[in-house]
């Protein structure tokens, strides 16, 4: 039996539409990632309200805004995104871009810390960088700050090292603060900004990053490695799988027994693993760590 | 005898425009516009070789690698069955780049005349294709040790539909340069040095239902398959052509450039032994 030109046509415009629209039918065919956070389960304090941990970078603003019940202009403020910058659409993966030039790394993970701190919501605080008006703000709104966490505040705000002057009103941008980078070309008509070049947020805040655990990863974006600050030891973050752990040198069976369960797939984070299975995650992190060193 | 315009050509504008219209919506969605009753997936979404990438992730931990998303999963479906029938027919009929390449390979062949593809001496051109095994084995092993696409930082598929765009990676934006101005000395030199879905793909060659079949009895060796073909495979030298990198294209067909009726054709089964004595060679 032989196939010809037109056959073969035909036989692959309809092997994709009818497996397409058969994906379609049966709910399987999902171009996007569900952007609903995941929700705090019944027995939490928080329970039922969505999970900043579960935020992530191609949320906007607005979205944050809206799930999390904190003002947009709130936000705006606290990370400094000029007015005229559309907060609906401006998703929280700029900041990475915007602030690439800052000695201190403030992107997504930033976004979660603040929106938990100043909701106060159940988190695990980790080593994300926050600006210094956002630092500033937490501690002037104080909804319920622990004291790890006014400590850690107040590590940011009145830390040692900065010579900077004068601290800029993180409300009004500084004359150094060109339009934020979009990462899309979308020209605007709208309030997008088109610019590519980065943003200089307000600078020289480097004492931003010395909160309790001296990790520089701001970023939000998991990589599977252990973050490295220059000259200090390999550290476990938020963002650390379990592969990156045992690239650290610890076994298999030395994480089995400080999680208590089998090893699981190398490839997962270890705040999932720790959150799915209701561990600690500062706890075993401080383990793990106490191993590593 | 060489039409006007195939139906193949036709089917890959018809891909290429799409992909491309989806990319660029994808673009405009970010910024809160985008063209209506038009999907806004990203490229990664609409790639096949992405549910690739994912398996090992999904099949470990029950998630998709980041970028990656459920149809990603079922167009590899999709193509593992073309290919299981028909060979890597998402390579010679689909996917945008390849379609590029071959584009830009006609202009190389106005460029060169007979030169075209002969650049690169066969035997090298024999040893280079399996590069894309080793490219293959890099990617599926990087991806499934850190859960994060990283072949998208050289994928020029990406970077064809994403260079507008401000966060294409430098490297996968001169691989896509390379692979461009390259396809004007070599056809599809993506293809066939270095894509690791096409070198998946291909392996399906080996066990594919309908094969490319080339007829003995009616050959008369003019070796017109052979020129036809996009990916150097010598057609004329084979009984049943399953060589890893065929893209089921058609060109060396009876009904493309071989002009034997019946003597090189996309079959099951054997060839008639007693051809119709009242054709002849076209």
């Amino acid at each position: 039996m032989r196939i010809g030109i037109k056959q073969l046509a035909v036989a692959v415009i309809l092997f994709m539409l009818v497996g397409i629209y058969s994906a379609s039918w049966m709910g399987l065919w999902s171009t996007t990632n569900s952007k609903t956070p995941a929700k705090y389960e019944a027995g939490s304090e928080a329970a039922g309200q969505y999970r900043p941990d579960d935020i992530r970078g191609s949320h906007t603003f607005g979205e944050v805004a809206e799930l999390y019940g904190v003002d947009v202009e709130v936000l705006r403020k606290a990370f400094e995104i000029p007015s005229d910058v559309d907060m609906k659409v401006y998703q929280l993966k700029n900041l990475e871009t915007v602030y690439a030039d800052s000695p201190i790394e403030i992107g997504t993970g930033s976004v979660r810390t603040f929106v938990a701190l100043y909701q106060d919501l159940p988190y695990e605080l980790t080593e994300e960088a926050l600006p210094l008006g956002a630092a500033m703000m937490l501690l002037e709104h104080d909804n319920g700050l622990s004291d790890e966490e006014k400590v850690y505040l107040e590590a940011i705000v009145g830390g040692p090292a900065q010579a900077a002057p004068t601290q800029p009103d993180p409300a009004q941008p500084t004359t150094e603060q060109s339009v934020p980078a979009q990462t899309t070309q979308a020209q605007p008509a709208q309030t997008v900004p088109a610019q590519q070049t980065p943003v200089q947020p307000a600078p020289a805040q480097p004492q931003q990053v010395a909160p309790p655990t001296p990790e520089s990863s701001g970023t939000g974006q998991g990589n599977g490695t252990g973050t490295h600050v220059e000259g200090e030891e390999p550290a476990i973050n938020g963002q650390s799988t379990f592969a990156a752990v045992l690239a650290l040198g610890i076994t298999e069976e030395q994480i089995e027994a400080v999680i208590g369960g089998d090893m699981p797939a190398k490839n997962l984070s270890i705040r999932d693993y720790c959150r799915d299975n209701g561990l600690q995650f500062s706890v075993v992190k401080s383990q793990l760590s106490e191993l590593v060193e | 005898m060489k039409k006007s315009i195939s139906i193949r050509t036709i089917i890959q504008i018809v891909f290429f425009v799409l992909v491309g219209a989806i990319a660029f919506n994808h673009t405009l969605a970010e910024s809160g516009q985008s063209i209506p009753f038009l999907a806004s997936a990203s490229v990664h979404a609409i790639c096949p070789f992405g549910g690739v990438v994912t398996l090992y992730q999904l099949v470990t931990t029950g998630s998709f690698v980041q970028k990656i998303h459920e149809s990603a999963v079922v167009l590899m479906g999709i193509a593992f069955l073309l290919a299981i029938l028909f060979g890597p027919v998402i390579c010679g009929w689909i996917c945008p780049l390849g379609s590029i390449q071959e584009w830009i390979g006609k202009l190389g062949r106005r460029l060169w005349g007979k030169r075209y593809n002969t650049f690169i001496p066969k035997k090298i051109d024999g040893i280079l294709k399996y590069a894309r095994y080793v490219v293959l084995f890099m990617v599926i092993y990087m991806t499934a040790s850190t859960g994060m696409l990283l072949f998208a930082d050289v994928d020029p598929y990406f970077a064809l539909f994403h260079f507008w765009t401000g966060d294409t990676a430098i490297a996968a934006l001169i691989i896509l340069g390379v692979t461009l101005i390259g396809a004007l000395f070599v056809e599809r030199p993506w293809c066939r040095y270095a894509c690791p879905y096409g070198a998946l793909l291909g392996l399906f060659n080996k066990f594919r239902i309908f094969k490319i079949k080339r007829n003995p009895s009616t050959c008369i060796s003019c070796k017109a398959c052979d020129h036809a073909c996009p990916m150097g495979i010598e057609v004329s030298g084979q009984g049943n052509i399953t060589d890893t990198t065929c893209i089921s294209c058609m060109e060396c067909t009876s009904e493309r450039h071989c002009p034997v009726p019946h003597t090189v054709e996309l079959m099951v089964g054997s060839f008639n032994p007693k051809p119709d004595t009242d054709e002849s060679v076209k």
